[in-house]
């Protein structure tokens, strides 16, 4: 096959045992790779209604067929499996190095299925698999396995591993992969160490073969020429990584700031890209294939708050930072490395701390439970309740649910800011509304990378779209979560498939993306077949979450976003009109007025198996 | 009369120097547009469709005519975070 490698390997951790399999070429066509094929084995292969830590849940590590190949950004992974932390759909994507690495052992999926009696870490060299003992590294932190598993398999291989919060089944834990990169939400963390699998190190020099490998490079070229130009005029993501974002949002009024009580932040300027690059960068840092260079690496000198790594980026930065009302940037930098170092999510982690604050500073949560006060403001404690989440000690056990299964607790869901039990991202959908329609459909809950319409609402990328409108919002919602699957299929990154690789037209289109994916597998797609898989992607997790439980009931968002106006900001009185967009938005996917797709358009998209 | 102007991003740059807290005065003559202050503060205005502008916080044309008291703001129209 070209671009994909056409193998993917299976992993029976119960019996220790490894198989390869050869990948159907239709499923591969129609399903693109990465997240599409990793759906179509998980929903064939695993009941949703699964205990998502269950040995019978599965857990599949899946690149797509652009990842290893010249294309810019080709270099992703995503992790897909059933959340521990939400019972919908765990669909998280990641970068760095290791993506690239694991297609270049030969594979494009690993399926991991069963429990290791116990730990064991899988070893994957140029085709060849091993699952070997990992109790020696069980309760190492991040770094520190890392360490030790290069010395032990080879120093040039690459690690994707949990931290303590993963192997105490935490539900905010991540899969972290080169040390500092996530995979980071919905709980994934816990699956895998529900599985005893520790790590997986890969190291492979297969190169990808390619259908039209000239043009691929001459595309390519081209498309990092329009990179470079855009960060000779001043790429802001460059200079200042996303950190340059929290005065835009809080200038919108949609910065999440003390749990959502307010979009605006009076100390934004503390917590910007400039302080960061003021006072902490080392470096920006770019994944492997990457001409954008959005991560930091950075080092804190603070006596306090000590440290050295990456980060902190934008959802980070609102979530552990002005979500909990904390304006300390070398705190937040420092909470974000503890993160990083004991496998958590940052966002899930920073919205249910700041969800817990809230609950206690209006008398919800006794302080005999917290063992302390938790005050919006207090960086420490921020600090602190990050370790005790990771370990489960004292408070951090009921920290480690997430907001809902803690709010919910306590009696007052309500104060849980989730769609489908996933803390939301970083942007408050009062004032950019497409996003509260995404938060609300979403496969995932709050996720803004399943079809991150504040590209547009909020950045003005590829065209600027009113945040405060509902009008038109369900036909753009509907085509970027189509055009998300796409891009995490491919095993690209969206910060370049959504300015580089789209007709810069309201249309959106994947002109530059198709070519791309055919110049890589020789398919033969058409912007209408692309457009159509990343549909038939879409549908198809639903029909998981269909069949997990969910009902058009869970398409929906906290009391505070629906009938609690913002205060302040352009935004001020203004609430998520959800009722008014999500019947248009049900009969532009083809779904009925339940939210279930109809007989037609799963024979449309041929799921109708 | 007065009007405040944050630039985000890159655009940080063409703030004078001696601007703290992000947060630049200006008195400027009724009538100024949003556009006026940004090439009297030297941002270059060659490729508009790229650049993201609003007054307090809501996206607006080039051409918007500022009021008393308004914030304009800024920065380069890219992907965020």
């Amino acid at each position: 096959m070209f671009g994909w490698q056409g193998k993917i390997l299976r992993v029976n951790l119960s019996e220790a045992t490894t198989t390869v399999e050869p990948v159907d070429p239709q499923t591969a066509k129609d399903f693109l790779g990465g997240r599409g094929w990793a759906i179509k084995y998980l929903s064939d292969e695993v009941d949703p209604k699964t205990d998502p830590l269950d040995p019978a849940n599965k857990l599949i590590f899946a690149t797509g067929p652009l990842t290893a190949t010249p294309a810019p950004t080709g270099n992703r992974y995503m992790v897909i499996t059933r959340s521990p932390l939400t019972g919908a759909l765990a669909c998280s994507n990641s970068g760095g190095v290791f993506p690239t690495q694991m297609k270049q052992t030969g594979f494009d999926l690993f399926i991991f299925e069963g429990r290791a009696e116990k730990p064991v870490y899988l070893w994957v060299n140029d085709g060849q698999a091993e699952i070997r003992p990992a109790e020696h590294l069980w309760g190492k932190n991040v770094p520190d396995t890392e360490d030790a598993l290069l010395t032990e398999t080879h120093p040039k291989a690459k690690v994707a591993c949990i931290g303590p919060a993963g192997e105490r089944l935490v539900k905010v834990a991540a899969i972290m992969n080169d040390k500092h990169r996530a995979a980071a939400r919905s709980g994934v963390g816990a699956v895998m160490g529900s599985k005893n699998l520790k790590a997986v190190v890969v190291l492979g020099t297969q190169k990808v073969s390619l259908a039209q490998p000239e043009e691929m490079k001459a595309l390519s070229n081209q498309v990092r020429a329009d990179v470079r130009a855009d960060v000779k005029k001043g790429s802001s993501l460059r200079e200042y990584g996303t950190a340059y974002v929290p005065p835009v949002t809080s200038e919108m009024g949609i910065l999440p700031t003390r749990n959502f009580q307010t979009g605006v932040f009076e100390e934004v300027e503390a917590i910007s890209g400039h302080t960061l690059k003021e006072k902490y960068l080392k470096r920006p840092k770019a994944c492997f294939g990457c001409p954008i260079a959005c991560g930091r690496d950075t080092v804190v000198d603070d006596p306090d708050y000590a440290g050295e790594g990456e980060g902190p980026e934008y959802e980070t930065i609102a979530a552990l930072g002005s979500s909990c009302g904390v304006s300390n940037l070398a705190a937040i930098t420092k909470a974000n490395y503890v993160c990083n170092e004991l496998g958590l999510d940052t966002i899930s982690t920073g919205m249910t701390i700041s969800c817990a604050m809230e609950m206690f500073e209006k008398g919800f949560l006794p302080e005999a439970d917290t063992g302390r006060p938790l005050r919006f403001g207090d960086a420490d404690t921020v600090i602190e309740l990050v370790k005790l989440t990771a370990y489960r000690e004292g408070f951090g056990d009921v920290l480690a649910e997430g907001s809902y299964r803690m709010a919910e607790k306590y009696g007052h869901p309500e104060f849980s800011i989730t769609a489908k039990r996933l803390e939301f991202p970083g942007y408050d959908p009062r004032g950019a509304k497409g996003m509260g329609l995404l938060y609300a459909t979403s496969n995932k809950g709050a996720s803004h990378m399943a079809g991150d319409i504040a590209y547009m609402e909020v950045f003005g990328t590829p065209k600027k779209l009113d945040p405060l409108t509902i009008e038109g919002k369900p036909a753009y919602v509907k085509h970027f979560e189509d055009i998300f699957a796409i891009t995490d299929a491919a095993g690209l990154c969206v910060f370049l498939t959504i300015r580089y690789l789209f007709d810069q037209d309201f249309d959106v289109q994947p002109t530059r993306l198709t070519r791309l994916l055919n110049f890589a597998t020789g398919a033969g797609y058409t912007k209408e077949s692309l457009l159509e898989a990343g549909d038939r992607i879409y549908n198809l997790e639903r029909l998981f979450l269909l069949n997990a439980g969910f009902t058009s009931a869970d398409d929906t968002l906290p009391k505070r976003m629906l009938s609690e106006p913002l205060t302040e900001g352009p935004g001020r009185g203004h609430v998520v009109e959800l009722d008014r967009m999500l019947p248009q938005y049900y009969q532009l996917r083809g779904w009925d007025e339940k939210g279930i797709p109809t007989p037609v358009k799963l024979r449309a998209l041929d799921l109708d198996y | 009369m007065i009007v405040r102007v944050k630039l985000f991003g890159t655009l940080r740059q063409y703030l004078p120097a001696e601007v703290t807290g992000g947060v630049l005065m200006l008195d400027v003559p009724n009538g100024s547009r949003a556009i006026d202050l940004l090439d009297r503060l030297d941002v270059p205005l060659d490729d508009l469709e790229s650049l993201i502008i609003m007054v307090n916080g809501s996206h607006c044309p080039a051409g918007h005519e500022l009021q008393e008291n308004d914030t304009l703001s800024a920065f380069h129209a890219l992907a965020g975070g």
